[in-house]
């Protein structure tokens, strides 16, 4: 009986001191858990704009001859609210931009279509989250600003593209190294493994660098290049146009061309170079 | 000598100050609250009952059983064959126990619950960053409505191998077995509220078998679900805090006055077989309620509610989990309903939903669980003399384990191994390892899993070994050559890493290169280590 009541009221003065000690560590606990879940929204946001966005405002919100760039300077410092005369806050302008799309295009504008309408509220396909969630990762670029500060100024002459006789600046192999390793991914498939053919040279086929000499002359090519080189830069850029036998099309991203840059497609250019 | 003092109001404690002076009048009147709120008891008499002395003679602990609300209820004393563990574990009590708190949490938590698929999400994300105490609320109420399907299932099993359930008790058992039918279902409906894409297809999964019902299977589906996601949400939540809690109740009210006219069962091997003494205890072997019985209970309130205040406390312990909102266009992998209806769902897979969906767990199952005391009629409660009903029973927890576990998805899911591995690191129904692991010690670039020892942080070790490892699925399976897993890393926002997780292969029938690939946006802060 004595252990049973002390026992009792040990666990009872314990539950209150514990009582005490959430009810100092809730307001922390609740700012923790708000700061996770914003941090959660800009995850989510950046899938749906890959999966929607990124076709016309570009991978990196760079712009595309399809839209504006929105990682833009003078829309996170404010230069541009105040321009169109807009009151509220960037995140309420983005809300009701990205959710009401812009039917009627702006003057000064030319793109070949509007920007289409994303709230189930107006006949998008988004519930009030998931734009909350893509307004997020929009302004998650604040600080990091790439594009330049003219809001409807196209910048595909940065990008490279589908055009694969454009004339490409002098590429550094070492940086198109970086980029194969790293951000693009090509390794995976074509050093690291054999998703893609081989870059390097293999029994009966030689390098990459090469092989497209080869490939242009072959009766089942498909394509426009008429030399190794434009051969390589058509498999970056128009990568179906020709399918390598053995292999199924749209395995290698088919969107790098408007991922890229004209200095990058010339450093990857310099790098496959490499594999004789 | 008393001075007359003109009567405005009579406020007799006034007069009893001037009669006893302060301290005295003061005293009494606390013993007189206390004896009104106890119904019986003054202040000495709650000390000596806490000290665990001998009652005094007429024990004046009787009086608040006869003439108080709640310990009318509860019997005066018991025999001293019951007082212990066993045979009763407690468990009805613990049961009880857990009914009164998810109708406390549950009250709180309904303050701030609109159940509507509009803003029923939100509301998860505000009772968790807003309301003070709003994450214990909901991660207790939802431990403590597991806890209670598991602590009435053990109440169940108990009443069974004890005999307990046989003549006169074949009605307190028929009523248990429908409170713990409506318990898993409270429980059930439950699930759906917070509409993350964990409730959402769990339920949607668990009542896929409604529209098989004959003859009125689409009325049926109708009129549980009601069509829409906006219906479905509200009636769930209807079911769940009102109709099937109002069934709860005067269900246990039944049961526990039957329990009580009853009286509790003695241990099997006190009595003579086709007697039941349980209402006529000798004085000699009598144990009051007070004080023993109650703080039994009590320790055990205090025990459980220190336990469930820790388990929410922290960021270790239990958290109810939220996943993304509820999606109907995105199904996640590996979805299943609630465990306590796994067993169905493992039947299942057995063939028709109309008879392995309906007929056998609803009909067949819960019928018998009910009428079960109706048709086994044996007098001797004795356990020598059970083999058969203690077999059938060890048998029947057997079947439901092994049901259960056919109803996860590692039973009979056609599954692809390169999917179960991606699936593995970056599940889609809870956090994983790689939404879990430390962001900064995921540098970037372009790693090979089969690379893993050369991987250059521990965290990208780990990772790339698991993901490795998981892809011996793939390997072993013929179709699958020249398997290969990559995790490539790049920069993409201010503290936002896009990680994404690909398996390439060659498939051996075509000779054709296979593909598969998930995109993870990883941030610095999302710190999916805080439970949710
Ligand atoms: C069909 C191509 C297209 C798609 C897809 C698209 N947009 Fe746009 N977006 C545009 C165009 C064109 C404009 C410029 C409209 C104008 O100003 O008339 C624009 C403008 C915007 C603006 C306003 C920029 C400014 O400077 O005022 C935002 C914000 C925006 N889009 C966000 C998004 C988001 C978020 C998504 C994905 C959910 C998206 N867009 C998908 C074409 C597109
Ligand atoms: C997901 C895997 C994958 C990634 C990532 C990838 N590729 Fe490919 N690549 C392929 C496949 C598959 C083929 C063959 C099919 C075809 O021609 O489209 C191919 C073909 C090629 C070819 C032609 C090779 C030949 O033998 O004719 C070149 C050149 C090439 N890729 C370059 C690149 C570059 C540069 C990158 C990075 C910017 C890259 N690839 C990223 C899968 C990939
Ligand atoms: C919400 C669920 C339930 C509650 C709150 C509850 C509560 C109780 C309580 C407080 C007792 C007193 C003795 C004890 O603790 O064992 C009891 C006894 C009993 N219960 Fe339950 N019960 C529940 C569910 C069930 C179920 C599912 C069954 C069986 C199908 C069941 C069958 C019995 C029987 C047969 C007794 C009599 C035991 C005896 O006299 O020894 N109960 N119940």
């Amino acid at each position: 009986m004595k252990y049973y009541v002390a026992g009792g009221t040990l666990a009872f003065i314990s539950a209150v001191a514990l009582l005490i000690v959430m009810t100092v560590i809730e307001p922390a606990r609740m700012e923790s858990f708000t700061r996770s879940y914003e941090s959660r929204q800009i995850e989510q946001g950046a899938l749906i704009f890959e999966s929607n966005c990124l076709r016309c405002h570009g991978p990196q919100g760079e712009g595309t001859p399809l839209g504006p760039p929105l990682n833009r300077a003078d829309l996170f410092n404010g230069e541009y609210l105040s321009a169109i005369g807009w009151s509220s806050t960037l995140r309420d302008f983005l809300n009701s931009t990205v959710s009401a799309g812009r039917p009627l295009p702006s003057d000064g504008t030319n793109f070949p279509q509007p920007m289409p309408t994303w709230s189930e509220a107006f006949g998008g396909q988004f519930r009030p989250d998931q734009i909350d969630n893509v307004v997020a990762y929009i302004i998650n670029w604040g600080d990091r600003a790439i594009a330049g500060a003219q809001p409807t100024e196209i910048t595909d002459d940065l990008m490279m593209g589908s055009d694969i006789f454009i004339e490409l600046p002098e590429g550094d192999p070492e940086a198109g190294q970086a980029l194969a390793e790293g951000t693009l991914g090509c390794a995976a498939c074509h050093i690291l493994s054999t998703v893609g053919p081989p870059w390097a040279a293999t029994d009966g086929l030689p390098g990459v660098a090469v092989r497209g000499a080869i490939r242009v002359q072959q009766d089942n090519y498909t394509g426009n290049a008429t030399s190794a080189d434009e051969y390589l830069i058509e498999s970056v850029v128009e990568t179906n146009i020709h399918v390598v036998e053995g292999f199924q099309p749209s395995i290698m991203p088919t969107d790098f061309g408007e991922r890229i840059t004209l200095h990058d497609m010339a450093d990857l250019l310099a790098f496959m170079q490499t594999f004789e | 000598m008393r001075i007359p003092r003109p009567k405005i109001l009579s406020l007799p404690f006034l007069d009893d100050i001037e009669e006893k002076g302060v301290v005295k009048a003061s005293t009494d009147l606390a013993d007189d609250v206390v004896k009104r709120v106890t119904a019986g008891l003054n202040i000495s008499d709650v000390r000596s009952v806490l000290r665990g002395d001998p009652p005094a003679r007429p024990n004046p602990r009787l009086t608040p059983h006869a003439d108080g609300f709640w310990f009318h209820i509860r019997p005066g004393y018991y025999s001293k064959l019951q007082d212990g563990l066993y045979p009763t574990f407690r468990l009805g009590w613990l049961a009880t126990f857990f009914f009164a708190w998810e109708i406390l949490t549950g009250i709180y938590l309904m303050i701030f619950y609109t159940p509507s698929p509009i803003v029923a999400y939100e509301n998860m994300l505000n009772i968790l960053s807003n309301v003070p105490f709003g994450r214990f609320m909901r991660d207790t109420h939802k431990l403590g409505g597991e806890l209670m399907v598991l602590v009435v299932a053990f109440h169940m099993v108990r009443t069974y191998i004890t005999g307990s359930y046989k003549r006169p008790r074949q009605f307190t058992w028929a009523t248990g077995g429908l409170l713990l039918i409506f318990t898993l279902f409270v429980s059930f409906f439950g699930y759906l509220l917070p509409w993350d894409q964990l409730s959402l297809w769990a339920i949607t999964i668990g009542t896929s078998a409604a529209e098989a019902t004959p003859f009125i299977g689409r009325e049926a589906e109708l009129l549980l679900l009601g069509g829409t996601e906006a219906n479905f949400l509200l009636r769930s939540y209807l079911y769940h805090v009102i109709l099937i809690p109002i069934i709860l109740i005067v269900l246990l009210a039944v049961h526990y006055y039957k329990v009580i006219i009853h009286g509790n069962s003695l241990p099997p091997e006190a009595e003579d077989v086709g007697v039941d003494t349980a209402r006529k205890v000798p004085m000699n072997v009598r144990t009051y309620f007070m004080p023993k019985m109650l703080t039994r209970e009590l320790v055990y309130v205090a025990a459980l509610t220190l336990i469930l205040l820790a388990a929410s406390a922290f960021t270790f312990g239990y958290h109810a989990p939220l996943e993304p909102h509820a999606d109907q266009l995105v199904t996640p992998l590996h979805t299943t309903s609630p465990w306590y209806f796994l067993w169905v769902q493992g039947l299942m897979k057995l063939g028709d939903k109309l008879v392995f969906g309906i007929i056998i767990p609803f009909i067949i199952v819960f019928g018998l669980l009910v009428a079960w005391p109706y048709m086994e009629v044996g007098r001797n409660r004795r356990y020598g003399a059970r083999r058969i009903g203690l077999s059938i029973a060890a048998a029947s927890v057997i079947l439901a384990a092994i049901l259960t576990y056919m109803g996860t998805h590692w039973f009979g899911v056609e599954t692809s191994p390169d999917q179960e591995a991606v699936a593995v690191l970056l599940p889609q129904t809870r956090p994983g390892p790689l939404r879990l692991a430390d962001w900064d010690d995921i540098p970037l670039g372009t790693y090979a899993a089969s690379k893993w020892e050369g991987a250059p942080t521990p965290t990208t070790t780990k990772l790339l070994k698991t993901f490795h490892r998981e892809l011996d699925n793939a390997r072993d399976n013929p179709i699958y050559g020249d398997v290969g897993g990559f995790m490539i890393v790049e920069d993409w926002q201010t503290d936002l890493k896009k990680i994404t997780l690909s398996v390439a292969w060659v498939n051996q029938e075509t000779g054709a290169p296979g593909e598969f690939s998930e995109v993870f946006y990883f941030h610095r802060n999302s710190d999916y280590g805080q439970g949710e």
